[in-house]
C-alpha cells in the first residue's frame, strides 16, 4: 500500500534538518572561534594600511626568509626521509643483534627539543669547544686558517641538528606502514626474484608512500615551527624574521604579514598531508600479519646495519644527553639553584593547566560530535584543531593581536562607561600563553580522544540507555572508565609539548616570566650552557615520556602477537 | 484479555462501535478456551467471523461514500482476509479439541484483531480528521 | 494493550524513504518477529521503538503509554525497554555480574545482586560471574546480554539479530534457550532478522518488511509460506523455478505441467514460480501423474537432494527440484515430475511486456530478493 503523504511528514523532515542549538553544539562552535581568531587577527592585521614595511621587506630580507626556509626545508626533509625511511626498513625487514633494542630505542631523538641538541653540538663543535681543541692539539694547528672545520652556526648545522630531532617521526610511521604490508606481499616479491633492494624500491616503498608523505609534512612543519635553533645560529627563516620585525623593529603590521606569507606554506604542507591520509586508507592490505622472518645477513651486512641504526641514536640522543649530564655533575652549585626550580614550577604548572584544559576541551568535543552525529559538528572540530600546523610564531603574534584588541576594546569601553581604566587585562598573561598552547595542541588531545571514544561502539551507549541511563549518567559510567587511559595519554602527551615550547612562550610570557624552556635558551643564547644544563636535561627527560608510552604501544604491537582478549 | 486502549481507537463511533463488538466477541471466544469449553468455539468463532465480513462490508461502503483515495488497497486487503477467516473457522471447527489448534486459534484471533482490523482501519483516521468528521480528543 | 503499538511510522534519511507507514502489535508475551532483507529500515524501526532515533511520522505507544508521536519523544532511559544488539555490546569494564545489574536502581544493593543471580540462573552463566567479557565465548556473552535487558523487567525487548553473530550450531543452542527465557518472562518481544528460518522457528507472527520500508505481508509462518503476497515474499525462503506465461483458459501452462490460475483474467501475463520442493518426483509404477523427466544431475545436501531436471526429448528450460526421499539417479525406467499446486504460486505481471512471447519463456532459476533463504 502506498503510504499517500502527510503534512506532517515533511513538517518533521524540516524540524530535525534544522540544527538544534543546544550546549554541546553552541560550545564546540564558539571554542573553533576562539581557535580560528590568532590566524584571523595575523591575516587581518596583515592587510591593515600605514605602518606598512612590506614594500622595505620585499627588497630586503624577504627573498633571504623565503629561499633559506626552502632550503632549510629541503634539507631536513630529504634527512629525514633518508634516515627514517632507511632505518625504518632495516628494523622490520632485517634481523640483526639489537634489533629489538633499535625498534624503540630510534625514537628516543623525539625526546630532545631541536634547540637543545643545537646547543650541545655548539658547545661541542665550536672553535674554542673541546672537539677542535683536541684537534688542534693532535694536528698542532695554532689558528683556523689552518684547517677547515664544518661551522655549526649555519644552514647545514641547523639542517644536521633538526634532521637529528625530527626523523623520529618519518621513522614511526614508515615502521607501522611496513609492518602493515601484508607479509605475503614482500615474500611474493621475493619468490618472483626480486632480491631485498628491489622489493625496497619497487614494492615497499611506493606501498609505505602516503604514509612517509604524511611523516615528511609533520617533519616539515615542525621545521617551520622551530625558533630556538634558527635563532642561535642565526639562520634566517620566516620564523626567524617574524620575531625580528615583531621584537627588534617593533612593527606588528610587517611581522603580521610575513607571518601570513608563512601560513600560505603552512597551509599546502596541510594539503599535503591531508593528501597522504587520504591515500593511506587505500593502502591497507590487512590487519592480520605473521611476524616478518626478515633477511638474514652476512656478518659483515649485519655489523653495517647495526652501525647505521646506532648512529642516529647515539648522535641524536645519547651523545647529547651524556654531555648534559657530564655538565650537570661538573657544574653542578651553578646550575643547581632556586631559580632553576622556580623555572620548572613553571613549565611544570603552565604545561599541567595547559593539559588538563587540552583534555577537557578534546572530551567535550569529541562526545558533542558523538551524541549529535557528525554532519555539522566534525568539519567545525576539523578546523578547531588545524592549530597544530600553524608555526608557534605566527601564533604567538596572532594571539597577542587578538587579545590587545581585546584589551583596548575593553579598557575603551571601561574607560567610557564608568571612568575606569583597565589597561591590559588578557595580553601578557597566563591566560595568553595557555590560550596559545590550546590552539596549537588542542589537535593532539582531540586525537588521541577521539580514537579511544570510537572503541566505545554506539550499541554499548545504547545499552546503557536503554538500561536506564541518560547521556550524563552513560558518560561517567560507561566512557569514562574505558577511555582512561586514552585521557591520561593525551594529558601527557600535551604536557610534554608544552614543557618544549619556546617561540610561542617566547612571545606570549608574562613579564619576567620564565619557562625551563626559555631560561635554557636565554643562557644558552649568553654561551652559559652549563648552568642551563640541568634544566635542559629537566626538559629531555620530560620528553622521554611519551617516547617511553610509544615503544610500550609498539612491543604491544609485534606482529603476531594479539590484542588483549578476543575469545571468539 | 484483549482491550481497545485509547491508541486503538479511531474517534469515530461507528467504526469504533464494531471494533468494540468485535474485541468483546474475541473476550468471548478466549475465555471459553481458557474455561476449557473448546467446543463453544465451534459457533462463537463463526459468529465472529460472519459479523466481521459484515463489517468490511459496511467499512468498504462508507469509505466509497466519503471519497477515502486508498479505498482500493483496503478493499483487497479485506478479500486477502477471506482466507485466514477460512482458516480460523477450521481450527475451531474441526479441532476444537485439539490443545495445540486451541493455542494456534487464541494467538490468530488476537493478531487478526489487532494488526489486520484495527491497525488497518486507523490508517483513514487521518483522512476522517481531515474531512472534518472526526473531532480528535488529543 | 500491554505490549508495543506501533502505528503509521514512516522515515526517511537524506531523502530516501526507508519505512513507509509501517503499523503492528506486539501484545506482551507474545514475539513478533521483523523479517526483511539489509535495507529495508527493519533496524530504524527498532531504534525508533528504543528511542534511539528520533521518531519522523507515526506514534508508538508502549503498554498504553504514547513514547514517541512527531511533537514529543520520551528518552530512551525512560521507555523500560531492553535491548539486545548482534554485537552483544557488554561493557568490556565491567564483569559480568555488573554488566547484569547496570539497569538496575542500587545496583549494588542486596536486591539488585539476587535479581541478577536470578536472571544469571535462567541462561545458565552462574559459574561465569566474576569473568570479564573479553573471557567469553559469543554464546555466552549472548546469555550475559539477555539476562542483562531483562533484569530490569522491561516492559518490552527489542532484539537486534541477536543471534548472527553465532556460529550455527552454537546458533540454534542459543535461540531454543532465548525463546525459553523469553517465554518465562512474559515480556513483549520485537525481533527482527534477516533469516526467515530463524523467523519462523522464533515467532507466531511475522511481518516482512521490504525494500522501501513497507510492510508487506504479515501473518503466520504458515501463511507466510503458503500463500506469499508476492514474488519477493515467495523467494524469501529460497531460489524458485521461474517463467512467465499467459493465462489461458483458467491455468497456466509449464513443461511439467498446468497450474491453476483461478481467478486471473483470462489472457493476462504471469509470473510463475515453483519452489524446488514443489516438484514432486517418482517412477511410473507409483501412482503419480506428471511428465516424464531427464535427469540432468544430482547433489545429496544431507537432508535433500538437489535434482537438475528437464522435460524428457524436448531441449528445454531446466528445472531444480528438491526431495527429501531416497533417490536414486540411476534408477532404471523413467522418471516422472509434477508440480505440487501448494508450492506453486501465480503473480500477474505489474507492467505489461514489449511483444508477445512464448508461452512459457526460458525458466530463470534464481531469486528477487538478494539475500534471504537458504540454498
Amino acid at each position: 500500500m502506498e503510504a499517500f503523504q502527510s503534512r506532517s511528514f515533511s513538517a518533521a523532515q524540516v524540524k530535525a534538518a534544522f540544527v538544534r542549538a543546544d550546549g554541546w553544539t553552541l560550545g564546540t562552535i564558539v571554542l573553533t572561534l576562539a581557535a580560528v581568531i590568532p590566524v584571523a587577527a595575523v591575516v587581518g592585521i596583515a592587510f591593515t594600511p600605514g605602518d606598512d614595511i612590506w614594500g622595505h621587506l620585499v627588497s630586503t630580507v624577504l627573498p633571504t626568509y623565503i629561499s633559506t626556509t626552502l632550503q632549510l626545508g629541503t634539507g631536513v626533509g630529504a634527512g629525514t626521509l633518508i634516515i627514517g625511511v632507511g632505518t625504518a626498513w632495516l628494523v622490520t625487514t632485517c634481523r640483526f643483534p639489537g634489533r629489538k633494542i633499535f625498534e624503540w630505542a630510534l625514537l628516543l631523538p623525539m625526546a630532545m627539543p631541536a634547540y637543545v641538541i643545537a646547543y650541545v653540538y655548539t658547545d661541542i663543535l665550536e672553535y674554542a669547544g673541546p672537539v677542535q681543541e683536541t684537534l688542534r692539539e693532535i694536528f698542532g694547528w695554532t689558528t683556523k686558517r689552518e684547517y677547515w672545520f664544518p661551522e655549526i652556526r649555519s644552514l647545514g648545522g641547523a639542517i644536521s641538528m633538526m634532521t637529528l630531532v625530527l626523523y623520529p617521526y618519518v621513522y614511526l610511521l614508515s615502521r607501522a606502514a611496513f609492518m602493515e604490508q601484508n607479509i605475503c606481499v614482500l615474500e611474493a616479491s621475493r619468490v618472483l626474484g626480486r632480491g631485498p633492494w628491489r622489493s625496497f624500491f619497487t614494492v615497499a616503498l611506493p606501498v609505505a608512500r602516503p604514509a612517509v608523505v604524511v611523516g615528511v609534512t609533520l617533519v616539515l612543519m615542525e621545521t617551520l615551527n622551530d625558533f630556538g635553533t634558527v635563532d642561535f645560529f642565526a639562520v634566517s627563516t620566516f620564523t626567524l624574521g617574524i620575531f625580528d620585525v615583531w621584537m627588534n623593529m617593533n612593527n606588528m603590521a610587517g611581522a603580521s604579514q610575513l607571518a601570513s606569507l608563512l601560513l600560505f606554506f603552512v597551509i599546502l604542507l596541510v594539503l599535503l598531508e591531508r593528501f597522504g591520509r587520504r591515500k593511506q586508507r587505500f593502502h591497507h592490505t590487512t590487519t592480520k600479519y605473521k611476524a616478518l622472518p626478515g633477511y638474514k645477513l652476512s656478518r659483515g651486512r649485519e655489523t653495517l646495519v647495526f652501525i647505521a641504526c646506532a648512529l642516529p641514536v647515539v648522535f641524536g640522543f645519547l651523545l647529547p644527553s651524556g654531555v648534559l649530564v657530564g655538565f650537570a655533575v661538573v657544574f653542578f652549585e651553578d646550575a643547581a639553584n632556586f631559580k632553576v626550580l622556580g623555572y620548572a614550577i613553571n613549565s611544570i604548572g603552565l604545561s599541567a593547566l595547559a593539559a588538563v584544559l587540552a583534555v577537557g576541551i578534546a572530551i567535550f568535543m569529541a562526545y558533542g560530535v558523538r551524541m549529535h552525529g557528525g554532519k555539522i559538528l566534525k568539519p567545525v572540530t576539523r578546523v578547531a584543531t588545524l592549530g597544530y600546523a600553524v608555526p608557534g610564531a605566527v601564533l604567538g603574534v596572532g594571539v597577542i593581536v587578538a587579545l590587545t584588541t581585546l584589551d583596548n576594546g575593553i579598557d575603551a569601553f571601561m574607560l567610557s562607561t564608568f571612568g575606569i581604566s583597565t589597561g591590559l587585562l588578557f595580553s601578557g598573561s597566563i591566560a595568553a600563553v595557555t590560550f596559545g598552547y590550546m590552539v596549537r595542541f588542542l589537535a593532539l588531545s582531540y586525537g588521541t580522544v577521539e580514537a579511544s571514544l570510537t572503541k566505545i561502539t554506539p550499541n554499548m551507549e545504547g545499552a546503557a540507555r536503554s538500561l536506564g541511563h541518560g547521556p550524563a549518567s552513560t558518560l561517567r559510567r560507561v566512557h569514562m572508565p574505558l577511555m582512561k587511559g586514552s585521557v591520561l595519554t593525551a594529558a601527557m602527551l600535551v604536557f610534554v609539548d608544552c614543557m618544549k615550547e619556546l617561540p610561542m612562550t617566547v612571545i606570549l610570557r608574562p613579564f619576567n616570566f620564565e619557562t625551563l624552556a626559555t631560561f635554557v635558551h636565554q643562557f644558552a643564547s649568553d654561551e652559559q650552557l652549563e648552568e642551563a644544563s640541568i634544566g635542559a636535561l629537566a626538559i629531555v627527560i620530560s620528553g622521554i615520556l611519551p617516547v617511553l608510552l610509544l615503544s610500550y604501544a609498539i612491543a604491544r604491537s609485534r606482529p603476531g602477537q594479539e590484542t588483549a582478549g578476543q575469545a571468539t | 484479555m484483549v482491550e481497545v486502549t485509547p491508541s486503538f481507537e479511531l474517534e469515530f463511533e461507528p467504526i469504533d462501535r464494531d471494533h468494540r463488538r468485535l474485541t468483546d466477541m474475541i473476550n468471548h471466544i478466549l475465555a471459553a478456551i481458557d474455561a476449557g469449553k473448546p467446543d463453544e468455539c465451534e459457533h462463537l468463532v463463526p459468529d465472529f467471523v460472519e459479523f466481521a465480513k459484515k463489517h468490511f462490508q459496511r467499512e468498504d461502503a462508507f469509505l466509497e461514500q466519503v471519497g477515502y483515495p486508498n479505498r482500493g488497497w483496503h478493499v483487497e486487503h479485506h478479500s486477502h482476509l477471506d482466507n485466514k477467516m477460512d482458516h480460523l473457522i477450521h481450527l475451531a471447527t474441526q479441532h476444537s479439541s485439539s490443545k495445540v489448534a486451541q493455542e494456534t486459534l487464541r494467538k490468530e484471533l488476537v493478531y487478526f484483531l489487532m494488526d489486520d482490523i484495527i491497525n488497518a482501519d486507523l490508517d483513514f483516521k487521518p483522512y476522517l480528521i481531515e474531512q472534518g468528521l472526526i473531532e480528535p480528543k488529543a | 494493550m500491554k505490549g508495543l503499538h506501533i502505528h503509521g511510522v514512516s522515515h526517511a534519511f537524506d531523502g530516501l524513504r526507508i519505512l513507509n507507514n509501517v503499523s503492528f502489535t506486539v501484545p506482551a508475551g507474545e514475539l513478533v518477529c521483523l523479517l526483511g532483507p539489509s535495507g529495508s529500515g527493519k533496524s530504524t524501526l527498532l531504534r525508533i521503538a528504543a528511542g534511539l532515533e528520533r521518531l519522523q511520522e507515526g506514534r508508538v505507544t508502549i503498554d498504553d503509554e504514547v513514547v514517541a508521536d512527531p511533537s514529543s519523544q520520551v528518552a530512551p532511559e525512560h521507555r523500560r525497554i531492553g535491548l539486545m544488539f548482534q554485537d552483544y555490546a557488554l561493557f568490556p569494564h565491567l564483569n559480568v555480574l555488573d554488566n547484569v545489574t547496570f539497569g538496575l536502581p542500587a545496583a549494588k544493593s542486596a536486591t539488585a545482586r539476587a535479581r541478577a543471580l536470578d536472571l544469571l540462573e535462567q541462561v545458565g552463566m552462574t559459574d561465569h560471574i566474576e569473568k570479564y567479557p573479553h573471557m567469553l565465548s559469543g554464546g555466552q556473552q549472548q546469555r550475559v546480554a539477555l539476562a542483562r535487558a531483562l533484569a530490569p523487567k522491561p516492559r518490552l525487548l527489542l532484539l537486534d539479530e541477536p543471534f548472527s553473530g553465532l556460529d550455527t550450531s552454537m546458533r540454534a543452542v542459543i535461540r531454543k534457550e532465548t525463546v525459553s527465557v523469553l517465554r518465562d518472562s512474559g515480556v513483549a518481544t520485537l525481533m527482527i532478522t534477516h533469516d526467515p528460518e530463524e523467523a519462523m522457528y522464533m515467532a507466531d507472527r511475522i511481518k516482512i518488511l521490504g525494500n522501501g520500508g513497507r510492510v508487506l505481508q504479515q501473518g503466520t509462518p504458515s501463511e507466510i509460506y503458503y500463500h506469499p503476497v508476492d514474488e519477493f515474499v515467495a523467494t524469501l525462503f529460497g531460489p524458485v523455478n521461474r517463467f512467465e506465461g499467459i493465462v489461458t483458459a483458467g491455468a497456466v501452462e509449464s513443461p511439467l505441467g498446468r497450474i491453476d490460475t483461478a481467478g486471473m483474467d483470462e489472457g493476462s501475463k504471469v509470473d510463475v514460480l515453483i519452489r524446488p520442493e514443489g516438484l514432486m518426483l517418482g517412477t511410473e509404477n507409483g501412482a503419480h501423474g506428471g511428465v516424464p523427466v531427464e535427469v540432468l544431475s544430482t547433489r545429496l545436501l544431507g537432508n535433500s537432494n538437489s535434482i537438475l531436471l528437464k522435460r524428457a526429448g524436448e531441449d528445454g528450460p531446466e528445472f531444480q527440484a528438491r526431495v527429501t526421499e531416497d533417490f536414486d539417479p540411476f534408477e532404471v525406467g523413467p522418471i516422472l515430475a509434477r508440480i505440487d499446486a501448494r508450492h506453486a504460486f501465480v503473480y500477474r505481471k505489474e507492467e505489461a511486456e514489449p511483444g508477445p512471447g512464448p508461452v512459457c519463456s526460458q525458466v530463470k532459476y534464481g531469486t528477487t530478493a538478494d539475500q534471504g533463504g537458504k540454498a
